[in-house]
C-alpha cells in the first residue's frame, strides 16, 4: 500500500509538470497581446506602444516562451509562484487568501449533497417504482436540470430578501455559507442520488442478498450490512470526481454570491492574461484533484478488502 | 500522544453506538460513513468559524449598529473591484481617495480642485497653475509645486501623449507650477481633470513611476483593501473641502448585477454606484420598492458602431450612409435599453453639448433612403433572395463583438436588431462574439466589417482625434482605418486652437464631414443608473460616476 502511495505521489509530480507545460503554452497561444491587455488594465484606455513595451519588459515577457517557462519553473521549485500582474501581490498570497473559502464551500456543498442524496438513493432503491421513488427521482431530475445561477438567485430572493434569514452575498459567518452550499450541493446531490439508487438496485439483485433474505435477516441489516458497502464503490468514485469539480467549478456560484473563491480568481486571471495567477491556481487545483483521487483509491480498500494495489502493481 | 482528530473520530463512533445500536447491528462501514459526514460538517464549520473571526466581526457589528441608530457608515455595492484600475490601488472617481488637480461639475464643466486657478499665455504655449496652499497628502506630506511636478512627470511617462507636447515643467514658487508646450494643446485642462491624472504623495510613488499605495488628497483615506472583496474607506478629518460626514464607507465588489440589486433590496448595502451598476431592466423592480430611490443621469458614455472603411463593402461611402439610414437607435433604446439612453445627433455626446453641432446631423430610420443609396452604389437584388449583389459578390458583413463588453452592455441584442434592420435593406450580417483579445486583434487586422464599443473620452478635442484622425487610437485599434487628409488637418488644428469659439467652429466642420462620410455610427448616449436606500441623502449622480462622498450622509 505504502509503495503504491509513493508511486502515485511520484506520478503526481509528472502530472503537475505536464499540466503546467500545457497551461503555459495554451495561455501563450491564445490571441491578443498579453502585455497590451495588462497595460490597458493597469493604465486604462489609450496606452501607447511605449507603455506596452515597458510593461512587457517589466513583467519579463520579452524573452522566448521556453525561457519564460523555465524561469517560472525554477521559481516554483524554490517555492516562489511569482507575483500577480494585476495586484502585484505574491501569487501564493492571492491563492492562500481564497483557497480556504473555496475549500469551505466545496466541503459544505459536498455535505449538503451527501445528506440529500444518500438517504434518497437508498430509499428509492428499496421502494423501487413506489410513488415516493418516482417523486424523489423526479426531484433529482429537477435538481440536475436546474441551472445553478437560477436556483441561487431564487434562494436569495426567498430566504434573504423576503425572509431575511441569510445574507445575500459575501463570506462573513456560517449563515452566509448556507445558500451557496445548498445551491452548489443540490446539482451534485441529484446525480449522486440517482447513482446510489441504480447501484443499490444492481447489488440488491445479487445472489448473496437473496441468500441473506432467505436466512431471515431483517431488511435493515441486509441493506446496511450487505448491500450498501458494495453499492458504494462506484458512488465513492463519482463523489471524488465531483469534489474536484466543486473546487474549480463553483465559478457561477462564486459570482452570484460574491464568494471570494479561487474559481473567480482563475476566471478573472484568464481574462486579464494574468499568467502567474493562472499557473498557480491550476497547480493548486491539480494537486488537490490528484490527492482526492488518491484518497478515493485508498478508500476502495476500506470498502472492499479484496482490492490490493500492491499485488496489482 | 494520540492526535486530537482521531480521538474525535472515536468519540463519534461511540456516540453513534449509544444512539443507534439498540436492537440494531450497525454495519461498521455505514457507521464510518456517518462519522465521515460529521467530520466534514465540523471541518467546514471550523473553516467558516476561522473566516468569521478574520476581521469580519466588526463589519457585522457595524451592520447591527446601523439598524438600531443612525451611524454615519454605509456599504456601497459595485460591479468591479475599485482597487484595480490605473494601477493606483483606488479608483479615483469611485473612491475619492485620489483627486486630480481640476474637477468637472455635473455638466462636466471644468472647476477648480486642488488647483485653485489657471492661466494660459496668449500664444497658448505656457500654462500657469496656482495650487491651494492648505492641502496635505494623507501621509502628512506637503501638497506643493514639487509634488505636482513629480506627479505630472509620472503621468507623462505612463501616458506620453496625455499632457500634450510638454517641453518643460517647473515650479514658479511653492504653490505655482508652469508647464510649457512646444505647440498649443487645447485639451490640457481636460487632461488634468482626467481620473488617471490623480495626485499621489511622492512618498508613495516608486522610482519607475508605479504607485505603491493610494495616498492622495481626497476626502477619504483607504483603510484596507481585500482584492475581489471589499475596500474600506475612512474619512479624512483634514480634507481641504470641509470635513466629510460619513465616518466609514465599505465598497463591496458584487460581480453579479442581480445579486447587487437583491442586496440593496435586503438592506445589506445602502447604495449601488458606478456605470453599469444597475441594469435598465432592473429599474421597474427597484422603483416598486418604497425604500429605494433610483437615480439617473444622461451619461458621458456614448456607444459607437464602427465600419471598416478600407474594405468592401464599406469602403463605399454610399453603403456606409445606407447603414446609418437603415438602423433605428430610437427603437433600440426603447426596447433594449428600456428607454435609458438617448439618440445621438452627432459624434459628440450630450455631455459635451457646448461642442455639439447645432443641427441634427445624423439621420436614422430611413430604410427607403438607404435602399436608394445602395441602388446608386450598384447593389441589386439579382437572385431574389433578399441579399443584394454586385459583380457576383453578395453584400455581406461580419459584426464582431467582444465577450467582455457583451457582459456589461446589451450588445448581443443590439447586434441582432442591427442584423434585422440591415437585412431589411439587403445586407446580410453575421454576428460573432469572441474573447476580448481576439476581438481586438481581428479588428486591427481588418478582418471584420462592423463592431461596437463605448467611449467615455477625456475632452471633445481628443474624442475627435481618437475616432476620426487617421492615427487616432480607435481609428487604428477598432479597424476603422478612416483616412481623410482634410479631417486630419482640421483635428490637428483643433488640438492647437486655444480660442474656444474658433475651436468649436472647427469641431462643427469635422462633425459635418463625419456625418457625411460615416466612418462611425453613434448608436446611443448611455443613461447612467444608480440606486440608493431612501435614508441615504446628498448623493448627486455625476455623468462620469464620480461620487460626492463628502456630501453623502445617512438620515
Amino acid at each position: 500500500m505504502l509503495k503504491y502511495i509513493v508511486r502515485r505521489v511520484i506520478l503526481m509530480l509528472f502530472i503537475l509538470l505536464c499540466v503546467s507545460i500545457v497551461t503555459f503554452s495554451m495561455m501563450h497561444l491564445v490571441p491578443g497581446d498579453p502585455a497590451k491587455i495588462i497595460a490597458e488594465q493597469r493604465y486604462g484606455e489609450g496606452v501607447t506602444s511605449e507603455t506596452v513595451e515597458w510593461v512587457r519588459k517589466d513583467l519579463g515577457m520579452d524573452g522566448a516562451i521556453a525561457v519564460q517557462y523555465f524561469a517560472w519553473l525554477t521559481g516554483v521549485m524554490q517555492g516562489d509562484l511569482g507575483y500577480s500582474y494585476s495586484t502585484d501581490r505574491p501569487v501564493w498570497k492571492e491563492i492562500s487568501s481564497r483557497f480556504p473559502a473555496t475549500l469551505e464551500l466545496a466541503l459544505a456543498a459536498m455535505l449538503v449533497s451527501l445528506l440529500i442524496s444518500i438517504p434518497i438513493g437508498i430509499y428509492s432503491a428499496m421502494k423501487k417504482y413506489s410513488i415516493m421513488d418516482n417523486i424523489s427521482m423526479f426531484a433529482a431530475m429537477l435538481g440536475v436540470s436546474m441551472p445553478n445561477f437560477w436556483l441561487g438567485l431564487l434562494l436569495i430572493l426567498f430566504f434573504s430578501v423576503h425572509l431575511g434569514w441569510f445574507p445575500v452575498y459575501g463570506r462573513q459567518d456560517v449563515t452566509s455559507l448556507v445558500l451557496p452550499a445548498v445551491t452548489l450541493g443540490t446539482g451534485t446531490a441529484a446525480v449522486t442520488a440517482r447513482l446510489v439508487r441504480s447501484s443499490m438496485l444492481e447489488v440488491l439483485k445479487q445472489d448473496y442478498i437473496r441468500t441473506a433474505y432467505s436466512k431471515g435477516l431483517k431488511e435493515i441489516i441486509i441493506i446496511y450490512k450487505h448491500a450498501l458497502k458494495n453499492a458504494f464503490i462506484p458512488v465513492v468514485t463519482v463523489i471524488g470526481l465531483q469534489f474536484g469539480a466543486l473546487l474549480e467549478g463553483a465559478v457561477v456560484v462564486e459570482v452570484i454570491f460574491a464568494w471570494p473563491g479561487i474559481g473567480r480568481l482563475l476566471v478573472d486571471a484568464i481574462f486579464a492574461r494574468n499568467f502567474p495567477v493562472i499557473q498557480g491556481c491550476v497547480l493548486i487545483i491539480t494537486i488537490f484533484y490528484v490527492m482526492i483521487n488518491l484518497l478515493i483509491d485508498i478508500l476502495y480498500v476500506w470498502l472492499d478488502p479484496r482490492i490490493r494495489y500492491d499485488n496489482k502493481l | 500522544m494520540e492526535p486530537v482528530c482521531f480521538r474525535g473520530f472515536w468519540f463519534f463512533e461511540e456516540l453513534l453506538e449509544e444512539l443507534l445500536c439498540e436492537g440494531m447491528v450497525l454495519n461498521k462501514v455505514f457507521k464510518k460513513l456517518i462519522v465521515l459526514l460529521l467530520c466534514l460538517a465540523i471541518l467546514s464549520g471550523f473553516l467558516t468559524g476561522c473566516a468569521a473571526q478574520e476581521g469580519k466581526q466588526d463589519v457585522q457589528q457595524n451592520q447591527g449598529d446601523r439598524r438600531t441608530e443612525v451611524v454615519q457608515e454605509i456599504v456601497a455595492g459595485l460591479g468591479r473591484d475599485p482597487g484595480t484600475m490605473y494601477g493606483y490601488g483606488a479608483h479615483p472617481p469611485l473612491t475619492r481617495v485620489l483627486e486630480p488637480l481640476v474637477f468637472q461639475d455635473l455638466d462636466l464643466g471644468l472647476i477648480p480642485g486642488p488647483a485653485a486657478k489657471w492661466e494660459v499665455s496668449d500664444d497658448g504655449l505656457i500654462w500657469e497653475i496656482s495650487l491651494r496652499d492648505d492641502i496635505v497628502f494623507h501621509d502628512g506630506n506637503a501638497f506643493n509645486a514639487e509634488a505636482v511636478i513629480h506627479n505630472l512627470e509620472r503621468i507623462a511617462k505612463t501616458w506620453p501623449t496625455r499632457l500634450g507636447p510638454v517641453v518643460k515643467m517647473e515650479a514658479v514658487d511653492d504653490y505655482k507650477v508652469k508647464v510649457t508646450h512646444s505647440e498649443p494643446f487645447s485639451s490640457f485642462l481636460y487632461s488634468l481633470a482626467w481620473a488617471g491624472s490623480a495626485m499621489i504623495s511622492p512618498a508613495a510613488i516608486n522610482e519607475d513611476g508605479s504607485v505603491r499605495e493610494p495616498i492622495g488628497t481626497g476626502p477619504y483615506i483607504r483603510a484596507s483593501w481585500t482584492p475581489d472583496e471589499e475596500m474600506v474607506l475612512v474619512k479624512n478629518e483634514s480634507y481641504w473641502g470641509g470635513t466629510p460626514i460619513l465616518e466609514r464607507i465599505t465598497l463591496k465588489f458584487i460581480p453579479d448585477p442581480t445579486t447587487r440589486m437583491m442586496a440593496l433590496r435586503a438592506g445589506e448595502i445602502d447604495m449601488i454606484i458606478d456605470t453599469g451598476g444597475v441594469l435598465p431592466e432592473q429599474v421597474t423592480t427597484l422603483k416598486s420598492d418604497p425604500n429605494i430611490e433610483v437615480l439617473t443621469v444622461a451619461g458621458a458614455v456614448p456607444h459607437y458602431m464602427t465600419l471598416n472603411t478600407q474594405k468592401p463593402p464599406f469602403n463605399d461611402q454610399k453603403v456606409r450612409q445606407a447603414v446609418m439610414h437603415a438602423v433605428d437607435p430610437a427603437s433600440m433604446i426603447e426596447h433594449v435599453l428600456e428607454g435609458y439612453g438617448a439618440v445621438m445627433a452627432t459624434v459628440i455626446p450630450y455631455s459635451e453639448k457646448d461642442w455639439m453641432h447645432p443641427d441634427k446631423l445624423l439621420a436614422f430610420n430611413q430604410p427607403d433612403r438607404a435602399r436608394e443609396l445602395l441602388a446608386e452604389a450598384g447593389w441589386r437584388d439579382t437572385n431574389q433572395q433578399g441579399i443584394l449583389t454586385k459583380n457576383g459578390e453578395e453584400l455581406r458583413a461580419k459584426f464582431l463583438l467582444s465577450s467582455a463588453l457583451v457582459n456589461r452592455w446589451p450588445y448581443g441584442t443590439i447586434a441582432e436588431v442591427v442584423q434585422a434592420q440591415l437585412g431589411e435593406i439587403g445586407i446580410a450580417v453575421n454576428i460573432e462574439i469572441v474573447e476580448s483579445g481576439l476581438w481586438q486583434q481581428t479588428l486591427m487586422k481588418g478582418n471584420a466589417e462592423i463592431s461596437i464599443r463605448p467611449w467615455a473620452g477625456i475632452s471633445p478635442q481628443t474624442r475627435l482625434y481618437d475616432w476620426l484622425h487617421s492615427q487616432g487610437e480607435n481609428t487604428v485599434n477598432m479597424g476603422i482605418f478612416y483616412h481623410n487628409p482634410t479631417v486630419d488637418g482640421l483635428i490637428e488644428e483643433l488640438l492647437r486652437t486655444t480660442d474656444d469659439l474658433k475651436a468649436k467652429q472647427i469641431s462643427h466642420e469635422i462633425q459635418e464631414i463625419a456625418a457625411q462620410e460615416v466612418p462611425i455610427i453613434p448608436m446611443y448616449d448611455e443613461v447612467l443608473i444608480n440606486a440608493v436606500r431612501s435614508n441615504i441623502k446628498g448623493y448627486k449622480l455625476h455623468p462620469w460616476f464620480t461620487v460626492n462622498w463628502e456630501h453623502i450622509y445617512v438620515e
